[in-house]
């Protein structure tokens, strides 16, 4: 899998799995969902900007810094300047000596629920996901097992990465604003 | 803003499109690099999307969807269970070998099986754990300090030199083994934890059923829920809920879980996982019991935990932790 590059591992582990945090700490910072998502966005890719990623200690409160970065260039750009927002970027520095907590593997309630988005798949989808993702079997094994073509596997693939990637981003919003607590505090809670 | 959304949504999709395309071998890889090249919003888009895509193949999935989707072993009733031919076939068999099982076990010791040719060797350190797959689908995942060889060109063989491995047998033509001291068993498909530590052997059938043998002797089919435990050449089978098979296979997502075990026993399992060793400086503390969950990469909180809940304070004094009760 050389597509898979070492960037895009440190990304997922220790970037990527904050993605709810940085969102919430976007919307702080904007008020506005849609620009709060595009400075996420922006931010990250930022990172696949940078040549010496690697060093970056604390990734997870570089990328907030970068976020908060954003924010300010907009808030200055701006026709009108709102004095509360001025305030609030000020407010919400960050520290990042503190490197990050390594998170390895999901927790528990992402897990659950890429297993809902998986049972609520039609059949044949999840099939093809499954022989492919969790036994592992190469395209054309699955094309076998199923009895279909490799172009009629590569389909199926698609559109299920296309329903997690859909689901999984609203499922991980509903279940973080259920829980309803803010994004230093869950800070804490991952130091634990 | 709205346009820009767009163009974040679209991006996304062609990233799903190249991973996909790139797993099923059907993409050009050169015209990838480029794009993905061509912009950093690229390559970020594509990286959310390998995020996503891995966690597909988190082993934990196997275990709830198996339950959840395929057919389920354990809540399935048992005459129609989908690996009882195989089984079957795999005990007559064995009743037909059953001197070759004896022979087997005859050839003096797993380290020696390891040393055979033509084995595939995996191992982890102490605190590591490790997934591997096997060539028929099957797969194994490592606890700490463990060690592992197989072979597929034949049968399907599987030896377990010491450690602690769960194993996810896939259905198969030829029979899955494994071998150690002192358990062999052959597995039908479904999930198995076995573990090896000094003197005690144990098997435990998660799903699926295992024909097993010890030192030599057959033993009885195992269903899912029964542990076996070889102790001293003599042999238990004792039946678990789903608790406690929770449980013993914590580990495989980092933990370790207490049920009002003993400190000097929870400190031996815990001793398992860290290079450097606790120590219980004085004997009244051994019987104190805990329960809990603790994450296996964080000691700190396990004495931590005792510190706050039991007054049992610690030191470190050289590559060893100390533990001792507070003077109040």
């Amino acid at each position: 899998m050389t597509w898979l590059r070492d960037i895009d591992i440190w990304f997922a582990d220790h970037v990527f799995v904050f993605h709810e945090a940085h969102r919430r700490y976007a919307i702080r910072l904007v008020r506005q969902h849609q620009e709060a998502e595009e400075l996420v966005q922006e931010a990250y890719a930022r990172l696949f900007a940078l040549a010496d990623w690697a060093s970056v200690a604390n990734p997870h409160a570089f990328t907030l810094r970068i976020i908060r970065n954003l924010a300010i260039e907009r808030f200055r750009r701006a026709d009108v300047v709102r004095l509360d927002r001025s305030a609030l970027l000020h407010t919400l520095e960050v520290a990042d000596q503190d490197p990050t907590p390594d998170v390895v593997a999901m927790d528990r309630s992402e897990l659950n629920h890429v297993v809902k988005v998986m049972q609520d798949m039609p059949p044949r989808m999840r099939e093809a996901l499954y022989l492919r993702r969790i036994e592992g079997l190469p395209p054309a094994q699955v094309a076998e097992r199923m009895n279909i073509s490799v172009s009629t596997v590569e389909t199926h693939l698609t559109k299920a990465l296309r329903l997690l990637v859909q689901r999984l981003d609203r499922l991980d919003i509903q279940a973080k604003a259920e829980q309803a607590i803010t994004w230093g505090s869950r800070e804490r809670q991952e130091t634990i | 803003m709205g346009e820009q959304g767009k163009a974040g949504d679209d991006l996304s999709e062609q990233a799903i499109q190249w991973l996909v395309s790139l797993d099923c071998g059907t993409a050009d890889s050169q015209a990838f690099e480029t794009w993905r090249n061509a912009d950093p919003r690229h390559a970020a888009a594509f990286a959310q999307v390998a995020a996503t895509w891995r966690r597909t193949a988190d082993p934990r999935l196997s275990i709830d969807l198996d339950q959840s989707v395929d057919t389920s072993p354990q809540s399935a009733p048992e005459p129609e269970l989908p690996m009882e031919p195989l089984m079957r076939k795999a005990v007559s068999r064995r009743a037909m070998a059953g001197g070759a099982a004896a022979a087997l076990l005859g050839l003096g010791g797993v380290g020696a099986y390891l040393a055979w040719p033509r084995r595939a060797i995996a191992s982890t350190d102490i605190g590591k754990r490790q997934r591997i797959r096997l060539p028929d689908g099957s797969s194994a995942m490592l606890n700490t300090d463990t060690r592992v060889a197989w072979r597929f060109d034949e049968g399907r063989d599987f030896w377990v030199e010491r450690g602690e491995a769960t194993l996810l047998v896939k259905e198969g033509e030829t029979p899955f083994r494994i071998y150690s001291d002192p358990i062999d068993a052959r597995l039908s498909a479904g999930r198995f934890n076995i573990r090896l530590d000094p003197s005690i052997g144990q098997l435990l059938v998660l799903a699926g059923r295992a024909a097993t043998a010890y030192r030599g002797t057959l033993a009885q089919t195992l269903h899912a829920g029964n542990l076996l435990t070889v102790r001293d050449g003599s042999a238990q089978i004792t039946p678990m809920s789903p608790d406690a098979m929770e449980a013993v296979t914590a580990w495989q997502h980092g933990e370790i879980v207490f049920n009002g075990m003993p400190l000097d026993q929870a400190v031996v399992e815990f001793n398992r996982y860290l290079p450097d060793k606790i120590v219980l400086q004085t004997a009244d503390l051994a019987a104190t019991r805990l329960g809990g969950v603790f994450q296996i990469e964080e000691p700190e909180a396990f004495l931590l935990a005792l510190q706050e809940g039991f007054g049992i304070g610690h030191r470190r004094q050289g590559n060893r932790i100390l533990l001792f009760r507070n003077r109040a």
